[in-house]
């Protein structure tokens, strides 16, 4: 069961990122359909604007539910949420309070895991509830029967709760906020990122792309994997989204509870809490960046048709770059005495 | 288990706590107990593990090996066991930006005990004034603060880490005999982690003198006046080499001697008394003395 002090001390902790995600998506959802219906209204009024009109009105339902430019806005109020929660305890004395209190971790994770989703549900539910109101109460309510449940709350629901409970996650293994939310958007689009970053590798040195480049199924699978994308433009990928999501959402929490267990109160602060980790983190931070400065350099050597040399080029610049600032990164330790 | 025997009923039990941050061994093998309204000091140079082995007591810091045990229970596996442990480090430090009455309300919520008139009585008796933020009041003021609400939780246990630091002498002297009535009153058992030796000579029955992680001496204060003296004595040359021996030289100016004895006191007073001083006296034994002697005070007593 949980306990109200906790939830008092760490609501309050999280109140000022939870209104300003309050009014993120207030903004998004119902401010946003009343500009846009009575955009609506003033195509609808001049009638030589009839193409305008039409192409609004059959789209209009799925750009407010679907289409919306302030996700990027959302998706980082989601992370700093998680970060505020968990990693920010981190860098502050407040995670020492917190240990000496007589409460088992898994309650003070639970406590801060149901903070968020509670919040984001409730602020997310209510936002699409007027947004879907205002409409209904409009004189264009006929175009409700394009609003489909699951597409359009459902699915984007449970993507920012599992980019939320994911936040947890790497929050139980960053050892402070700043890491905690730089790894969390890094892994968050890491799937689709490291595809391109590799098949750009692949084709650059003459190589054949293997099934997961190539395979429909196992490309589609990979990218399902990579949230934001789920809310962006183009909508989610794969037929079964929304089981993939809650499975990600599930095993973000369990692990995340497990691993809030186990981290050592000792490294707060430091860029990550098990010491174990630091080797893959270096090489998945040097590999990638190389990758990524390979890729970028070989456009430069394309036109003289040096593109490898360019690529080698480039990953030994970018890559000893991300060395030399992963070394460092990795024994840094922030710890602020006065917050 | 001397100290059991000694106090009846152990109530926090600390068996073989080992800890290592690091590369660096910070606590190795610790085990100790502490009784019922008693007051334990935990004395060491700074880095010796002191505050390491209070945050252990109260699961901050897992330990790599050992047990903590409250009345028989083990924190790590019954956290609720903390319920009546107050530690107080830097908690106000960490609950700064909250204001005086949201910072009670937190500490109700969580301690059920907590006594609001207690608390207020508290506040009045030290002249605390109500700060709109905790953040407000100066280092000294912070420090009562969290003690006021540590004790208005009504604890059986109070773990304090250097509590005295940034007090003035009177808040001091009025925190120490608060802290002895409480002792006496409620049975609260306090267990101090400090470098100020001066402090706990008037408030602790036992001592815990850590060096390097480990536990180098253990005190029963009741005990030190039998098994020690400390005397003056003044020679018309120099001490007799059998003397010398058999004594620890604390100072030595010209042909007075200051020193401790230790062990059969009866039989090393008569054997002083033999070799004839021009002068010698007793002066009051100062826990210093016993640690310049015992283990090269400078190191412990700073």
């Amino acid at each position: 069961m949980l306990n109200k002090a906790l939830l008092k001390k760490d609501f309050k902790l999280s109140a000022m990122v939870i209104l300003v995600l309050t009014m993120i998506f207030v903004i998004a959802y119902p401010l946003r359909t009343i500009m846009e219906l009575n955009q609506l209204r003033v195509f609808d009024d001049y009638q030589t604007q009839t193409h305008m009109f039409e192409q609004s009105y059959h789209g209009f339902v799925e750009n407010i539910f679907m289409n919306n430019p302030l996700t990027m806005f959302s998706v980082i109020g989601v992370v700093v949420l998680g970060g505020v929660l968990i990693g920010l305890e981190r860098n502050t004395r407040r995670h020492v309070f917190n240990l000496s209190l007589p409460f088992a971790r898994r309650k003070l994770f639970g406590t801060k895991a149901i903070i968020g989703l509670v919040s984001i549900t409730t602020m997310m539910t209510l936002s699409v509830l007027a947004a879907y109101s205002i409409i209904w109460s409009s004189e264009y309510s006929e175009l409700l029967t394009e609003f489909h449940l699951v597409d359009m709350l459902v699915i984007p629901l449970l993507t920012y709760l599992a980019i939320f409970a994911f936040t947890l996650f790497t929050g139980t293994v960053a050892g402070e906020m700043i890491s905690q939310i730089v790894l969390s958007f890094i892994f968050l689009i890491f799937p689709y990122g490291f595809l391109i970053l590799t098949s750009l590798f692949l084709r650059t040195h003459g190589m054949v792309s293997p099934p997961i480049h190539t395979n429909e199924w196992i490309n589609d699978m990979v990218m399902s994997l990579v949230l934001p994308l789920q809310l962006g433009e183009s909508g989610y990928i794969h037929e079964y989204q929304w089981l993939i999501t809650l499975i990600f959402l599930v095993v973000s929490l369990f692990l995340g509870n497990a691993l809030y267990k186990k981290g050592k109160s000792e490294r707060n602060g430091e860029f990550l809490l098990f010491p174990s980790l630091k080797p893959f983190f270096m090489i998945g931070i040097v590999g990638c960046s190389a990758l990524l400065g390979g890729m970028i350099f070989s456009a430069f050597g394309q036109p003289a048709g040096a593109a490898i040399p360019f690529y080698w080029l480039g990953a030994i610049v970018v890559g000893g770059l991300a060395f030399w600032i992963t070394r460092r990164l990795l024994q840094m330790n922030v710890t602020m005495k006065n917050n | 288990m001397l100290l059991q025997s000694a106090w009846g009923k152990v109530m926090i039990q600390v068996q073989n706590v080992s800890k290592t941050i690091g590369q660096q061994q910070v606590l190795t093998d610790v085990t100790f107990t502490v009784g019922k309204g008693t007051i334990t000091g935990i004395v060491g140079r700074n880095g010796a593990g002191k505050t390491t082995l209070l945050r252990t007591m109260v699961t901050i810091v897992d330990p790599d090996q050992g047990t903590i045990s409250v009345n028989g229970k083990d924190v790590l596996a019954h956290p609720e066991t903390k319920g009546p442990i107050m530690y107080v480090e830097d908690s106000v430090e960490a609950l700064k930006n909250y204001s005086v009455s949201g910072i009670v309300s937190l500490y109700a919520d969580i301690y059920p005990k907590f006594d609001h008139a207690y608390f207020q009585e508290l506040m009045d008796r030290f002249q605390m004034t109500r700060a709109k933020k905790v953040k407000q009041y100066s280092k000294g003021r912070k420090a009562l603060f969290s003690l006021i609400l540590a004790f208005a939780t009504k604890p059986q246990y109070v773990l304090l880490d250097e509590p005295t630091d940034g007090l003035d002498v009177i808040a001091k002297k009025e925190l120490m005999r608060f802290m002895l009535y409480e002792v006496a009153k409620e049975e609260i058992s306090i267990i101090i982690a400090t470098h100020r030796l001066d402090e706990l000579e008037s408030l602790a029955d036992q001592l815990l003198v850590i060096k390097e992680g480990e536990i180098a001496e253990t005190f029963l204060l009741d005990d030190l006046r039998d098994t020690y003296k400390k005397w003056q004595v003044v020679y018309r040359e120099k001490m007799p080499d059998s003397l010398w021996d058999q004594l620890y030289i604390l100072q030595q100016s010209g042909r007075a001697y200051t020193c401790l004895a230790v062990g059969n006191l009866q039989e090393l007073e008569t054997e002083l008394q033999k070799t004839d001083p021009l002068l010698y006296e007793e002066l009051p034994l100062t826990l210093e003395d016993l640690f310049v002697a015992k283990l090269g005070g400078e190191e412990i007593a700073e």
